[in-house]
């Protein structure tokens, strides 16, 4: 026990001596003690008033519902990948766990599937959609396509877990009598679990937007774009309007979600 | 699950928002099944496929790398040091400070961290500290709302009274009675947002924050695709292990 103690208090001062070292390696990199705090000033006036003219706003909403419909559209496709997905994967609903007869090329190639949606979900979204912009020019497309790619591997793996975790008995006869993958899926398991899946699809939407909105800085439409765009033009009471708008859209996404889990659960 | 009336009208209106954005984007997808995106793909492919493992490339990824662990490190420690102030100014019963408590994490979390990274270059100019700096506020934001929630979850009124009665002040009361019983979950929850920081961080270069990302960005921009893909490589194992590290000190910690 004592020993134990010890550890953890050696661990505490690693971290403490980490943190203090990091921070000073960070600040001397990024050449920061030759910082001239007068330029800080100049830059946070700049920032208003708020930029309300009637063509800027007209740009803007009609970029908010780019990023939105980006959003949608691309849970929806992910989520039409990854539920028949999820559903050849998942242990609980193959014939060859439930008779046990240790099929073994059946089990290696549901793992193998499996393995797949983990690549899919290594990389980040961003790096995902700076490579398709390269490969499919820039545009709505590429932002949709990332989104898809990355969405894909979590929204399988999840649902993997929440149909393996499911209650078994009424699959499990369903298949012994000799009813197929998808409609044991249909008749048994999703009744059952349908509010925790409406529940991550609701979630990931909101997640959506929020990726859907940093897509932009890499090229790929929205509200993000128009965002980088007038950072680089220095027409920063824009970009303190377009901050104000991305606050109201994402309390608003909030509320939407949480009327749609009230209403389905 | 039986229809009602209300779960009729919000998935008739669910279909209709669906259609209404597949009008609005004007985008066709089925380009990507194109042959010259494909032929682009497989040209992609071929040159990705084989990485350069040079030892002078090599060497100035792994120095990339150390910084972005570097930035996510730093940015999760401070955070959670400025969430476990918010949650302990939050124990207030003045109106205005806890309003203004939770208006000042909405506003530090619903703005994505990217976007506080480019904002901030333009006061801090380039480099690692605008990194960790975007991170920070991102994440106090985060954790502060998290911790917060904490605290209120866990206060009960009956020993609170019993402490006041013993003349304890709320700060003994926390230390000795509430903190031993959150501290796993705040360790649990400090370790996710490092999980995320970390892919954060390695994406915040693309920026100019330094890192990986800033790596990556420009070998991307100068179209070198085999060193992208060794710093593509550099990245995901970087991730792995940190998750590897964060699960063993979860289940040193909080024994799950």
């Amino acid at each position: 026990m004592k020993n134990y103690f010890l550890i953890k208090n050696t661990l505490y001062l690693v971290i403490l001596f980490l943190t203090i070292i990091f921070s000073g390696l960070i600040i001397e990199k990024s050449n920061l003690l030759n910082l001239n705090f007068n330029n800080v000033n100049e830059v946070f006036f700049l920032f208003f008033p708020l930029e309300y003219s009637k063509e800027f706003l007209y740009t803007t909403i009609e970029n908010t519902f780019i990023t939105i419909s980006i959003a949608t559209i691309s849970v929806l496709i992910s989520t039409f990948i990854s539920l028949p997905m999820s559903v050849i994967c998942s242990n609980n609903l193959s014939s060859s766990t439930i008779f046990k007869n240790k099929n073994k090329i059946k089990d290696l190639s549901r793992y193998f599937l499996r393995t797949n949606f983990l690549f899919l979900r290594s990389l980040p979204e961003i790096i995902v959609a700076l490579l398709l912009v390269k490969i499919l020019g820039l545009g709505v497309n590429a932002a949709i396509l990332s989104i898809v790619i990355t969405f894909t591997g979590f929204m399988t793996k999840v649902f993997i877990e929440i149909i393996d975790s499911s209650n078994t008995v009424s699959s499990e006869n369903l298949i012994r009598s000799g009813a197929g993958k998808f409609k044991v899926f249909l008749y048994a398991t999703l009744p059952l679990c349908s509010k925790e899946i409406i529940s991550y699809i609701v979630f990931r939407w909101e997640c959506a937007i929020r990726t859907s909105l940093i897509l932009g800085i890499v090229g790929a439409g929205g509200l993000g774009q128009q965002m980088e765009l007038a950072i680089k033009m220095m027409d920063l009471n824009e970009v303190s309007t377009i901050v104000f708008l991305l606050i109201f859209l994402v309390y608003i996404c909030d509320q939407i979600s949480n009327f749609i889990r009230k209403v389905f659960i | 699950m039986y229809l009602n009336k209300l779960k009729i009208f919000t998935i008739v209106t669910i279909s209709i928002f669906l259609t209404t954005c597949f009008i609005f984007l004007e985008t066709n997808l089925f380009e990507v099944f194109k042959y010259e995106t494909v032929l682009s793909f497989l040209i992609f492919f071929k040159e990705f496929s084989n990485p350069n493992i040079s030892t002078k490339f090599l060497s100035e990824v792994i120095n990339a790398s150390f910084e972005t662990v570097m930035i996510s490190f730093v940015s999760t420690i401070i955070s959670s040091v400025f969430a476990f102030f918010i949650m302990i100014v939050s124990n207030t019963k003045n109106f205005f400070l806890i309003s203004f408590l939770k208006l000042l994490t909405n506003f530090l979390r619903s703005i994505p961290d990217l976007l506080w990274g480019v904002i901030l270059l333009m006061f801090f100019g380039l480099g690692p500290f605008t990194g960790t700096l975007a991170l920070t506020l991102h994440t106090s934001g985060i954790l502060g709302r998290l911790f917060v929630e904490l605290l209120e979850n866990q206060k009960m009124q009956n020993t609170l009274s019993n402490f006041k009665t013993n003349n304890g002040s709320f700060l003994r009361y926390f230390f000795y009675y509430i903190f031993p019983k959150i501290f796993p979950q705040m360790i649990s929850y400090i370790l996710y947002r490092w999980e995320n920081n970390i892919r954060a961080a390695s994406i915040l270069g693309i920026i100019g924050a330094g890192g990986l990302g800033q790596l990556l960005f420009y070998r991307l921009s100068l179209f070198h695709y085999d060193e992208v893909s060794t710093i593509l490589f550099f990245t995901v194992s970087m991730v792995i292990l940190v998750d590897l590290l964060s699960s063993f000190l979860r289940s040193k910690y909080t024994g799950r």
